[in-house]
């Protein structure tokens, strides 16, 4: 078999094997017990839809995938989505904690990057 | 390089490259969830479906039109990659379904060389193909 004809047959070969997999970006594995709250998605929606954090300094927040579809949380400070707190990395049928920086005390809204319709609200308090 | 494509087992190689690729890039829209994805797998998956009849059918109708499902092709994976690179997300999986649509559209491309010999030809045999329903000022004159 001629060399161009390989690397046809390689490039196809790549892009379907890429396709069946489940690779997403910066997947950590990780116990969401440890963490200082816990969301799962679920039929492309997180539960619970408001979770309560601690104000004024790092937490960390597990978010536990159980859709086979790739979801991340990302956080802004309201519904508008202009001004992005905080973007954490995709996870795919398994768990990711993330280490989100300090928050005032407020309300904010987050949702998934990939899905818009996916949305929840993160209360900073004591 | 010109008699290599012109071969048939290079035209299906060819064709079997695009079949591939565009299913992968189908079935990771569709794996995505949401409407938007699922709309944009969809297409692909028709599009697929298209090239594959025009690859194939020994229909003159098709025959006809088969220069459609490689400029459908080509222009719905420069928009959805233009759709990507404005809206995100970044992260590994939209990079390698991006890398695979750039290496598409490059396939299209080098078979729509293989079978009309340039772009022009394509735009020719599109313009030709419609021909009798264009003004008469936009027929393509014979050469």
């Amino acid at each position: 078999m001629k060399p161009i004809r390989l690397s046809l047959l390689a490039v196809a070969l790549a892009a379907v094997m890429a396709a069946c997999g489940s690779t997403s970006g910066g997947e950590t594995p990780t116990d969401p017990a440890t963490a200082d709250v816990t969301v799962t998605s679920v039929d492309m929606a997180f539960d619970p839809g408001t979770v309560n954090v601690p104000a004024g300094r790092t937490f960390t927040l597990a978010l536990v995938n159980q859709d086979s579809m790739p979801h991340n949380v990302a956080i802004y400070t309201d519904e508008s989505r202009s001004e992005k707190l905080f973007e954490g990395e995709m996870v795919t049928d398994g768990t990711i904690t993330y280490e989100i920086p300090a928050l005032d005390a407020g309300e904010y809204f987050f949702d998934c990057s990939l899905h818009p319709d996916m949305t929840g609200t993160l209360v900073a308090g004591d | 390089m010109t008699k290599l494509l012109g071969s048939r087992t290079a035209g299906f190689v060819l064709s079997a490259a695009i079949v591939a690729l565009t299913l992968a890039t189908a079935n990771i829209h569709l794996g995505l969830g949401g409407l938007l994805f699922t709309l944009n797998g969809l297409g692909y998956a028709g599009l697929a479906a298209l090239f594959v009849i025009g690859a194939v059918s020994p229909m003159p109708i098709v025959k006809r039109f088969s220069w459609f499902p490689r400029l459908a092709l080509i222009g719905y994976t420069a928009m959805t990659i233009a759709g990507y690179l404005v809206m995100g997300p970044y992260f590994t999986l939209g990079f390698i379904t991006k890398g695979i649509e750039a290496v598409l559209i490059g396939l299209v491309v080098v078979d729509v060389i293989r079978v009309y010999g340039s772009p022009m030809g394509l735009v020719r045999s599109a313009l030709t193909s419609v021909a009798p329903v264009l003004p008469a000022r936009f027929r393509p004159q014979p050469a």
